[in-house]
C-alpha cells in the first residue's frame, strides 16, 4: 500500500482502469491498481465534506401555546389513523372524529410529528377538515403550506382563490375556483358562468352550475330558466332543483298552481285529482313522466306535482290539511308528495305532522328516514322511545342516525334495556347488530360499564347474541378511556 | 417485587407491526375476563373473547418473559399476550393468586428450563474446531483474493451488468468457508453494482480487508480484532465480558430495527457521558421477540463490555446499577465536528458503514433531497424515507433541534430528535 497523499486525478483513473478492465488495459496490475484503490476509498470517505448550499432556513411555524395532549393519548390517535384493534374502518372514522372534538374542546394540541398522518387521512376525507385544521392549528398550516398534497386541506372544500385553476386547470379544479369565487362574490361567479355557458363541455356545465346553490338569488333566474331547456338531463335536473327552492321564482308559481289543480282546497273539503297526462310543460320542470315500479303512472304524476310545489302552496296548517284527505284512497300518495316537498324546503312543522303516514312498505320508510333529520332532538328522543317499547326496531336505525351525539340519558337508557330484550330474539340479529353500531357511538361514555354488564350478564342466556354486544361494550370502554386520557 | 413495564417496552417485544397494532387494539379492558398479576410467581392472565365460542387463555411469565396463549397465532408474544400487558400497564389488572392453569403452565416451564441449562454446561470450546477453521477461513479469503483481482481484470463495467448469481455464488463459497463477514461483504457488493463508482469504492474496501487478513500479525492489536471480526471470526460472549468493564451513565439514544425475512436485528445506540458510543445489538429469528430492556428517552448507569477492535462500537451490558432514570436532552455538536469524529473512526477502522451522531440545533431544509442544516449553515443529507422525513419535518416546524442519527456514507438516518424539551422517533 503506497499511497500516502493520493490525488484527486489517480482516483478518477484507477476507476476508468477498474472499469474497462485491466485485460484491455495495460497499464496497471490488478492487484496494485486495488492496493491504491483501497487506500483511495478509505481516504474519500474519511475526507466527506459538509453540504455548504443548504439555501435558506425555512420560515418557523408560529408557536402554539396550547398544551399538548399525553403519550396515551398520543398512542391511541395513532391507533385510530393507522387501524388495528376491533373497530373497523366506519366506526374508527367516527371515533377519530370525537376524539378530535374532545381535543379541541380542551384546548389541547396533537404532537406535531402526528401531523402529516392526520393531513394524509384529510386528503380522504373531507368532513374532518375543519376539525384537523382548528386542531392542527398554527403547526398544521405551517406543515400544509411545505407540501403541495395538503395545500388544499386546510379549507372545508377543495376551493381556491387562483385563476390559473380556472384557465388551465381540471374540472375539479375549475369548479373549485367558481365555488370560492360565488361564495366571495356571487355576482361576478354568475357573470363568468353565463359568459362561459355556450362554450362549456356538456357534463362540466352540470357540475359548474351546482355552484349557484350558493348565495341563490333572483338574478339567477334567467340562466337557470334557460337551463331547463337544455339538451342534457343533468343540467335540466340541476336547474329545477335549484329554481324550486328559489322563493318567488316563475318556477314556484308554475308549480304552485299545477299541485292546487290536483290537490284542490275548496271549503271545508279537500279534493285529489290526479293528473291526466304529464304534459310538455310538467315535463319542462322536471317531473318524469314514468314511474318508479310498483307505482301508477297518475300517482305518481301526482306525487311528483305535489313534491314540486313549496309548501306555501297549502292555505292550511298541516294538521288540517292532513285531516282533510284523510280517508282518501290517494292519502299515502298526497303525503309522500308533500314528504318530499318537506325535505327540499327543510320544513320541520310539515316534517313532524307526515312522518308517521308514509306507509310500512321500504320506499315510505326511506321517505321516512329523509323527514328525522328535521325534527326537534325531543322529537326523535320520543320516537325512539316509543318505537324501542314497541320492540318494533324496523326503521329505529335511520331516527337513531338522526339523534344528535352524545343521545340524552332518556334515550341511552331505554337503548340499552332495549338490547336485552332484543338479544333475545333471534329474528332481530340484523337490526341488532345495526343498533349496536350506532349505540357504540352514540351513548355517552358514561355508559360504558352499564353496557359491560349487560355484556356479561347475557353470556349465560341461550342464543343471546353475545358477539355484538361484547362489541358495544369494547367500543363505548374504548370511547370512555379515550376520553378519560385526554386530560 | 415486578416493576411495571413501559406501554413503549412491551410494544417493542411485538414481533411485527401488524401484531404491535392488534396488541394495542386488545390492552382494553373490554376484551378481557378475569385477568390477574401475582409476583410470586411473576405471571400475569387472563380469558380474552376471540371469535371462537371459547375465550383464549393468555399467559405471560414475566420472570422469563415467555408466553403462552390457546389462540392458534404462531407469534411470540401473539396480540393477546402483548394486549394483556397493555392492560398490565394501564393499571387494570388486580394482584390475585393465579388459578391452576396458569401454574401448571409456569412449572412445567421452570422444569423444562433447568433441563435445558444443564444440557447447556457440559458443552465447552474445543482448540482443534479453531484451528480447523481458520485453515477454512484462509482457503476462502484466498479464493476471494482471486476472485477480487478477476473483477478487475475483466472491468467492474461488465460485473455490474452482471445478475444476482455473479455475487451469490461467491457469498456461497465463503458462507462455506465460515467466513460469514466476507459473504456479507460480497452480498453488499450486488446491492450497489448498479452505481458503478460506489461498486468500484466497496470493491476496493473489500481488497483492503482481504489484504488486511494477510497481514494480520503485523497489524495493531485494535485493527487485528477488527479484521478478524469483519473476516466473521465469531468472537464468544463470554470473552466479551471477561473484559474491562466501562461503567458509566450511559443515554439510550434510540433504538432502531432492521428486518430481512429470516433476522431482526434491533440496534441500541448509547452514549456515555463522556462522549463514548456503544451499540448494543440484539437478534431474533423472524416472528421472536427482541429483548427490550433499553428504553429510548432513559439513562441507565451501568457497565458495558466492547467486543474487541480498533474503534469498537458493539458493546454487551454486563452490570446494571440502578434503574433507568429519564433522560434529559442530550447535547449535540456542530456537523464539521461529527464529520470530524467520523473522519478520525474512519482512519481507525476504514471499513465503518455506520457511526452515529448526535448533532445540534439542525433544521431540515428541502434543496433537491432533505438536508439538516446547522447553525453555521453547513449541512448533511437526510437517508430517511418520505413518511419519516414528514414526521421530523412536522416536530421541528422550521425550529431547529437536536438529532441523533446513523451516519452512512450516503447521509444521516436520524432514530430520534429532540425539540421543546421532549423525545420524537421519527
Amino acid at each position: 500500500m503506497n499511497a500516502a497523499t493520493p490525488r484527486a486525478a489517480d482516483w478518477a483513473a484507477l476507476l476508468a482502469d477498474a472499469l474497462v478492465g485491466t485485460d484491455r488495459r495495460s497499464s496497471a496490475e490488478p492487484a496494485d491498481l486495488l492496493d491504491r484503490s483501497g487506500a483511495w476509498a478509505a481516504f474519500r470517505r474519511a475526507g466527506t465534506r459538509p453540504v455548504t448550499d443548504a439555501g435558506s432556513l425555512p420560515v418557523p411555524a408560529p408557536p402554539d401555546s396550547r398544551p399538548l395532549v399525553g403519550v396515551a393519548a398520543a398512542r391511541r390517535l395513532e391507533l385510530l389513523l393507522e387501524g388495528g384493534g376491533r373497530l373497523d374502518y366506519s366506526m374508527r372514522e367516527a371515533i377519530l372524529h370525537e376524539w378530535l372534538e374532545v381535543v379541541r374542546d380542551r384546548g389541547r394540541r396533537i404532537p406535531p410529528e402526528l401531523l402529516p398522518a392526520l393531513l394524509a387521512h384529510g386528503r380522504q376525507h373531507i368532513p374532518v377538515r375543519p376539525l384537523i385544521s382548528e386542531v392542527g392549528g398554527a403547526r398544521a398550516h405551517w406543515l400544509a403550506e411545505q407540501n403541495p398534497e395538503w395545500t388544499d386541506l386546510t379549507s372545508e372544500a377543495e376551493e381556491t382563490a387562483d385563476p390559473q385553476a380556472w384557465e388551465t386547470g381540471s374540472y375539479a379544479q375549475r369548479r373549485g375556483y367558481l365555488g370560492a369565487l360565488r361564495r366571495r362574490d356571487p355576482a361576478a361567479a354568475r357573470r363568468l358562468l353565463s359568459d362561459e355557458w355556450l362554450n362549456l363541455a356538456p357534463p362540466e356545465r352540470a357540475n359548474l352550475l351546482v355552484t349557484l346553490a350558493t348565495g341563490l338569488g333572483a338574478d339567477d333566474e334567467p340562466l337557470l330558466e334557460s337551463g331547463l331547456d337544455d339538451r342534457r338531463k343533468e343540467v335540466r335536473t340541476v336547474a329545477a332543483d335549484l329554481l324550486r327552492v328559489l322563493p318567488g321564482s316563475a318556477y314556484q308559481a308554475r308549480a304552485i298552481a299545477r299541485a292546487q289543480r290536483h290537490l284542490v282546497v275548496a271549503g271545508e273539503r279537500v279534493e285529489v285529482r290526479l293528473p291526466e297526462a304529464c304534459d310538455e310543460a310538467m315535463r319542462r320542470d322536471g317531473i318524469t313522466p314514468k314511474p318508479p315500479a310498483g307505482i301508477g303512472e297518475r300517482a305518481w304524476w301526482l306525487e311528483e306535482v305535489l313534491a314540486r310545489a313549496p309548501l306555501s302552496a297549502w292555505p292550511l296548517t298541516p294538521a288540517t290539511l292532513l285531516d282533510r284527505v284523510r280517508g282518501d284512497e290517494w292519502a299515502t300518495t298526497v303525503h309522500r308528495g308533500l314528504a318530499r316537498a318537506a325535505s327540499v324546503h327543510r320544513d320541520s312543522a310539515w316534517a313532524a305532522a307526515l312522518v308517521d303516514r308514509l306507509g310500512g312498505e321500504p320506499r315510505g320508510r326511506d321517505l321516512a328516514a329523509l323527514l328525522y333529520p328535521l325534527l326537534r332532538p325531543d322529537e326523535i328522543v320520543s320516537r325512539a322511545a316509543r318505537a324501542l317499547r314497541a320492540g318494533t326496531v324496523a326503521g329505529l336505525g335511520p331516527l337513531l342516525e338522526s339523534t344528535p351525539r352524545p343521545w340524552p340519558p332518556e334515550l341511552s337508557r331505554l337503548v340499552l334495556n332495549g338490547f336485552s330484550d332484543l338479544a333475545r330474539r333471534s329474528k332481530v340479529r340484523g337490526e341488532l347488530y345495526r343498533l349496536a353500531r350506532l349505540a357504540g357511538l352514540g351513548l355517552p361514555v358514561s355508559a360504558a360499564a352499564a353496557a359491560r354488564e349487560l355484556a356479561e350478564s347475557l353470556r349465560q342466556v341461550e342464543g343471546v347474541d353475545t358477539v355484538t354486544l361484547d362489541t358495544l361494550a369494547a367500543t363505548l370502554a374504548f370511547r370512555h378511556e379515550m376520553t378519560q386520557e385526554i386530560a | 417485587v415486578t416493576v411495571v413495564w413501559s406501554a413503549e417496552q412491551i410494544l417493542a417485544l411485538a414481533p411485527d407491526a401488524s401484531s404491535q397494532k392488534a396488541g394495542r387494539g386488545l390492552g382494553m379492558p373490554g376484551s378481557w375476563r378475569e385477568v390477574g398479576h401475582s409476583i410470586d410467581p411473576a405471571a400475569l392472565w387472563g380469558l380474552c373473547n376471540g371469535s371462537g365460542a371459547k375465550p383464549y387463555q393468555t399467559c405471560v411469565d414475566l420472570a422469563g418473559a415467555a408466553y403462552r396463549c390457546s389462540c392458534p397465532s404462531r407469534k411470540f408474544p401473539c396480540k393477546h399476550a402483548l394486549g394483556l400487558m397493555l392492560l398490565w400497564t394501564a393499571g387494570g389488572v388486580p394482584d390475585v393468586s393465579p388459578p391452576e392453569w396458569v401454574t401448571e403452565w409456569l412449572e412445567t416451564r421452570s422444569a423444562r428450563q433447568e433441563k435445558a441449562q444443564a444440557s447447556k454446561a457440559t458443552r465447552t470450546a474445543d482448540p482443534a474446531t479453531a484451528a480447523r477453521r481458520r485453515n477454512s477461513i484462509d482457503a476462502g479469503v484466498s479464493e476471494l483474493e482471486r476472485w477480487l483481482i478477476d473483477q478487475v481484470r475483466q472491468g467492474l463495467a461488465s460485473a455490474s451488468r452482471a445478475d444476482y448469481r455473479h455475487w451469490d455464488a461467491m457469498a456461497a463459497r465463503l458462507v462455506d468457508a465460515k467466513a460469514p463477514g466476507l459473504a456479507s461483504s460480497v452480498r453488499r457488493l450486488a446491492s450497489v453494482a448498479g452505481a458503478p463508482e460506489r461498486l468500484f469504492t466497496e470493491v476496493s474496501l473489500l481488497w483492503l480487508l482481504v489484504r488486511g487478513y494477510r497481514r494480520l500479525d503485523d497489524l495493531p492489536a485494535g485493527l487485528a480484532d477488527t479484521v478478524r471480526s469483519r473476516v466473521g471470526f465469531p468472537v464468544a460472549t463470554a470473552d466479551v465480558l471477561a473484559g474491562p468493564r466501562v461503567r458509566d451513565h450511559w443515554a439510550v439514544l434510540g433504538v432502531r430495527d432492521e428486518a430481512d425475512e429470516r433476522l431482526t436485528v434491533r440496534r441500541a445506540w448509547l452514549r456515555g457521558r463522556g462522549g463514548r458510543f456503544g451499540l448494543v445489538l440484539s437478534f431474533a429469528a423472524a416472528g421472536q421477540t427482541l429483548p427490550a430492556d433499553l428504553v429510548p428517552g432513559t439513562s441507565i448507569d451501568a457497565s458495558l463490555c466492547f467486543y474487541p477492535g480498533a474503534r469498537s462500537l458493539r458493546a454487551l451490558v454486563a452490570d446494571r446499577h440502578g434503574e433507568p432514570a429519564p433522560l434529559a436532552p442530550p447535547e449535540g455538536t456542530s456537523i464539521e465536528v461529527a464529520l470530524g469524529e467520523y473522519a478520525a473512526a474512519v482512519a481507525d477502522e476504514p471499513w465503518l458503514d455506520r457511526w452515529p451522531m448526535v448533532l445540534g440545533g439542525v433544521t431540515p431544509v428541502e434543496r433537491a433531497g432533505w438536508l439538516l442544516v446547522d447553525p453555521s449553515g453547513a449541512a448533511v443529507p437526510l437517508a430517511l424515507d418520505p413518511v419519516g422525513i414528514w414526521r421530523l419535518v412536522a416536530a421541528c416546524g422550521g425550529a431547529p433541534a437536536t438529532v441523533a442519527g446513523e451516519w452512512s456514507h450516503t447521509g444521516l438516518r436520524p432514530f430520534a430528535l429532540w425539540t421543546e424539551g421532549r423525545l420524537v422517533r421519527p
